[in-house]
């Protein structure tokens, strides 16, 4: 049995995101719900509710300190956003943490990840974009095809780290030869499975590449970006020893100012530590 | 060095780094503007969440010798492999390296 197809057995065996999170999604379906309703179905999950408003009270969201309850956290931010972190904060959980393989840790990556995240929505906010729900969570699962790797296919996985030090590779070039697919197409099939919007399952499958044929979609140009400036900073570790070059076309779609990211960087890094602490370990 | 602050934390007096545009590019706010309390109504009516303003506090910047930059740079072209063709990515090699220098002075 090739990777693929191995990747494509374990996804359908991977556990399913939580109650919580189909409950959800479940009463979203319905125009007519009311943010108590939501409040209640929350609740019910008292470690989740905690953790949402820790997440919820993140400074990147500019309410620090000042939400009090699940029913403020919906109000204040919106549904989908709500829905996001808690998807988010799921699949955190859904994934061990302690397989360390050559040093390379899954709490790295996920660090990794969230600072693609912040990064993503620090971009989606200076060019303007009204939508910023999915900024923050497509910044934190683009890479999740790695954590399906790490979790399914461990020896080859290392086999693939070993290769971009002697190679001196990218980490999807040396997966493409071990493995036979890349992280990106992996965690598309996984984003696939969990039925995820078409917008996120683009951000997962050409973050690598910034543009999804010749469309100007701003937010894979914007997990782009941001995944070239965590690895430059080395906020978390994405397994890629190369900073990636940007694809010069995204620069068009997402025009941002001069001073942008030294403008950003200070921000950056203090949301980073405490999304981190939060996220990962509180 | 700008910096990004969210709505409610302008301070009167603080300075716009970076004009405030809205998504047809069009400046609503001019750089330089001086930010006042009534400002910020206005920006969140525009559904604008943060702007840049200059960073008036005393930077501490850390000073660095030719020998220094020069072993830095020497490292960063081992993990970064192309030359930057526009100012954004100028910025990005040049954050880069100001993390490199001070991982090494540590």
């Amino acid at each position: 049995m090739n990777s693929f197809d191995k990747i494509l057995q374990n996804v359908n065996k991977l556990q399913t995101l939580p109650t919580i999170y189909s409950s959800i999604s479940e009463a979203l379906k319905d125009p007519l719900v009311t943010p108590e309703k939501l409040a209640r179905i929350i609740t019910v999950d008292q470690v989740s509710s905690f953790k949402i408003l820790k997440v919820a009270n993140s400074p990147f969201y500019g309410f620090r300190g000042r939400i009090d309850t699940i029913s403020q956290a919906i109000l204040y931010l919106g549904f989908d956003e709500i829905k996001n972190i808690i998807f988010a904060l799921s699949v955190v959980n859904i994934f061990t943490k302690d397989k360390i393989i050559l040093n390379f840790k899954p709490t790295d990556l996920w660090a990794h990840s969230i600072a693609v995240g912040i990064t993503t929505r620090l971009i989606g906010s200076a060019i303007g974009e009204k939508e910023l729900e999915n900024y923050f969570l497509a910044g934190i699962i683009h890479d999740i095809g790695k954590l399906l790797f790490i979790e399914f296919l461990p020896n080859d996985f290392e086999k693939v780290l070993k290769l971009v030090v002697q190679k001196d590779c990218t980490i999807r070039e040396a997966e493409t030869e071990i493995l036979g697919i890349d992280h990106c197409r992996a965690g598309q099939i996984l984003a696939e499975k969990w039925k995820l919007p078409t917008g996120l399952q683009d951000a997962i499958l050409y973050h690598h590449n910034g543009i999804k044929e010749n469309q100007t979609n701003r937010l894979i140009a914007s997990v782009h970006i941001a995944d070239i400036l965590a690895t430059a900073l080395e906020l978390g570790r994405s397994g890629d020893i190369l900073i990636p070059e940007p694809n010069f076309k995204v620069w068009d779609i997402i025009k941002l100012p001069k001073g942008f990211f030294p403008s950003i960087k200070k921000k950056l890094i203090e949301d980073f530590d405490q999304t981190v602490r939060v996220m990962l370990y509180q | 060095m700008p910096k990004i602050v969210f709505i409610n934390e302008i301070k009167d007096g603080m300075e716009l780094a970076i004009p405030v545009k809205n998504k047809f590019g069009q400046i609503m706010l001019a750089e330089n503007t001086k930010l006042e309390e009534r400002h910020k109504n206005i920006l969140l009516l525009w559904g604008i969440q943060s702007v840049s303003v200059r960073d008036n506090e005393e930077e501490s910047e850390l000073q660095f010798d030719d020998a220094a930059i020069s072993k830095a740079k020497d490292q960063l072209k081992k993990r970064l492999k192309w030359n930057f063709r526009n100012v954004n990515e100028e910025e990005i090699y040049n954050l880069a390296l100001g993390e490199l220098l001070k991982k090494n002075l540590k």
